[in-house]
């Protein structure tokens, strides 16, 4: 099942959909080349974390291929990849804060060791800020509602248009736009909460 | 304009999504306001940031990966791995079960002490008036 030659060629979306349903090994090489960097960045900007998302893009592909047999066109062949994406993603948050809850237990029992904190202390300062900067914004990002997070993200990070995230999230259009507008006003909020405590450091 | 406006109005800014007379306004504001113009920078600076973490590319290896757990999946699982999953929620609830049966347990203790006090049976009848007085009734009659 590995060891197998490169594909050349486009494929229509129905002619592939048939082939993997038909269990077409090439079919299905050819879709996770062509999916695979889409769907690890989506689950990378949900996770944040490289080996998490690429876990969970594996995973989305190993779903992709058992479920192909139920798909029946009701939407486009990438929106479904999309939301598999997605879910997949937000269940694992989901998961990981459950961990998080039950780790001082697991800790306790010997299960599992606490994870090991990267030694900041050893990289440029520059890039420290950057680092800092960044999970300010995932942090902020990450506490706006779980709605509005999906649509700010398959929105701004990952240049999906209004139809195609409507598609994918399974909403209208003005719910797209309405969910968008909200998510700017309270990520902008948070935001600035997070700047102003900043903003005497900077000014002297 | 306004600190606040101009605030709401920075993330559609730089989207690019703003109509020409917002636009001039917002800019407007930040010509002559420092503190605005920083936080539009911080602002364009952390979304340039996640942009530049859509350039991390996936592992060269993906395909093998799917393919591997895919093999791995269809191998029969150990019913000792299978269980793992199980164990774990049942033991902490049986933890928390037990907790409990304790606590109501320790919380019924002093009601059966009270009882149990070696001089409650000797003091308490000397100090009772009520006893001794029909004799002292009596004597004195």
């Amino acid at each position: 099942m590995s060891k197998l030659p490169n594909l050349t060629g486009g494929m229509e979306e129905t002619e592939m959909i048939h082939q993997l349903q038909a269990g077409d090994e090439l079919a299905f090489r050819k879709l996770v080349e062509d999916y695979q960097l889409r769907v690890f960045h989506i689950c990378m900007e949900l996770l944040h974390v490289r080996e998490d998302a690429e876990d969970i893009a594996q995973e989305v592909f190993v779903e992709i291929y058992h479920s192909i047999g139920r798909f029946r066109g009701a939407s486009r062949l990438s929106t479904w990849i999309y939301r598999i994406a997605v879910n997949k993603s937000l269940n694992h948050i989901r998961r990981k804060k459950w961990h998080r809850w039950l780790q001082p237990i697991e800790n306790l029992t010997g299960r599992r060791e606490a994870e090991p904190v990267a030694p900041e202390n050893t990289l440029p300062e520059r890039e420290i800020e950057e680092r800092q900067q960044l999970a300010q914004l995932w942090h902020a990002l990450d506490s706006l509602p779980e709605n509005q997070r999906k649509a700010f993200i398959l929105s701004r990070m990952e240049d999906f248009s209004y139809r195609e995230i409507a598609a994918i999230m399974e909403t209208t259009l003005p719910g797209v736009e309405s969910l968008l507008q909200r998510a700017r006003v309270n990520l902008q909020k948070k935001l600035w909460a997070v700047y102003k405590k900043e903003l005497p450091r900077t000014k002297v | 304009m306004k600190c606040k406006q101009c605030h709401k109005e920075l993330l559609p800014w730089l989207e690019g999504s703003l109509s020409r007379e917002e636009t001039a306004a917002v800019e407007g504001h930040l010509a002559a306001c420092s503190v605005c113009r920083g936080y539009a920078e911080y602002l364009r600076a952390s979304l340039a940031l996640a942009a530049a973490e859509k350039e991390v590319a996936p592992d060269p290896w993906f395909y093998a990966r799917v393919i591997a757990r895919l093999e791995k999946e269809s191998t029969p699982v150990t019913p000792k791995a299978e269980g793992r999953g199980i164990l774990q929620p049942v033991f902490f609830s049986l933890l928390l079960v037990m907790g409990i049966l304790l606590g109501i347990h320790l919380g019924s203790l002093p009601y059966i002490n009270r009882h149990d006090f070696p001089y409650s049976g000797q003091v308490i009848p000397q100090l009772n008036e009520m006893d001794t007085e029909p004799l002292e009734i009596f004597l004195m009659q």
